[in-house]
């Protein structure tokens, strides 16, 4: 990419920013969306896309990626997990967390699929994740269901994931702000 | 700086003025010369609103949370950007 592409797609991403953060606002109103699955869905992968592809961060981009390296796991299941190396993806995918593997959202696509033709590779991916979130679910359920104690153990390993993303998010905001104070802003 | 509406439009008649246009912007990208990554996160960002515009159009309730009239607002701005500045881009990939 050059310069002059560089500072276009900054343009996009802030107003994008503002799109999203208007959409997930509060873990409260992302529950309100559970109605509207699809839309959470997208604006956590077009969130992690845009910070792997605009701000080059290696660690967004291995995100964005995710399913490059692993055809066969959903990349929103390693984000409930709290897996992915983007600590702000993984934060985006349990904010929406209600509405992945339904059929929802492969209604929701159907209808996105059939209004622009431009998308029909991205919603076939969206699909395919699905499909791959659904599977993966059915047999998480499918393990804990030989031992009665473990009945909780996917809801348990999300909580455990949110925990990790919380603690190494803090830790990165602190590392950002003592960064941050002690040169000048890059401008 | 947001474009502002002067006069009340029905959110759903806005999402579907804003349908073609979003498709055409995307399409636009697509067979541009612009760089892959450039192509790749439009059609990603994309698809989100995509999926808000048609949550819009088919006035689906649980949009009642959200801010509808700003969020159409940034879909618009989304596609000022591209209408307005991308053709130098794609001009400037193409040297």
């Amino acid at each position: 990419m050059n310069n002059q592409e560089q500072s276009f797609l900054q343009k996009v991403n802030d107003n994008f920013s503002q799109f999203a953060k208007g959409i997930i606002t509060s873990p409260e109103k992302s529950f309100a969306l559970a109605a509207t699955p699809l839309l959470g869905a997208a604006v956590a992968y077009g969130a992690v896309y845009a910070a792997g592809v605009i701000t080059g961060n290696p660690e967004a981009v291995t995100s964005a990626y995710f399913h490059i390296n692993n055809p066969e796991s959903s990349m929103a299941l390693a984000a409930l997990k709290g897996e992915l190396p983007f600590d702000a993806a993984n934060k985006a995918f349990q904010l929406v967390v209600g509405g992945f593997g339904t059929g929802a959202i492969a209604a929701g696509l159907a209808k996105v699929a059939q209004a622009f033709q431009s998308l029909s590779e991205e919603t076939d991916h969206l699909k395919r994740e699905n499909q791959l979130l659904k599977r993966e679910f059915a047999n998480e359920r499918a393990l804990d269901s030989g031992d009665p104690q473990n009945s909780e153990s996917l809801r348990a390993k999300f909580n455990k994931g949110l925990e990790n993303v919380q603690t190494r998010t803090e830790r990165q905001q602190h590392e950002q702000a003592t960064r941050v104070s002690s040169g000048p802003s890059p401008r | 700086m947001l474009a502002q509406t002067t006069e009340p439009r029905p959110n759903a008649e806005r999402a579907k003025a804003l349908i073609p246009r979003l498709e055409q912007l995307n399409q636009t990208v697509k067979g541009s010369t612009a760089s892959p990554q450039l192509i790749d996160v439009t059609l990603k960002i994309g698809v989100t609103y995509a999926a808000f515009l048609v949550d819009v159009r088919d006035g689906n309730p649980a949009l009642d949370a959200v801010n509808v009239p700003e969020l159409l607002d940034r879909t618009e701005e989304h596609c000022n950007i591209y209408e307005i500045q991308f053709p130098s881009i794609a001009k400037g990939a193409g040297a």
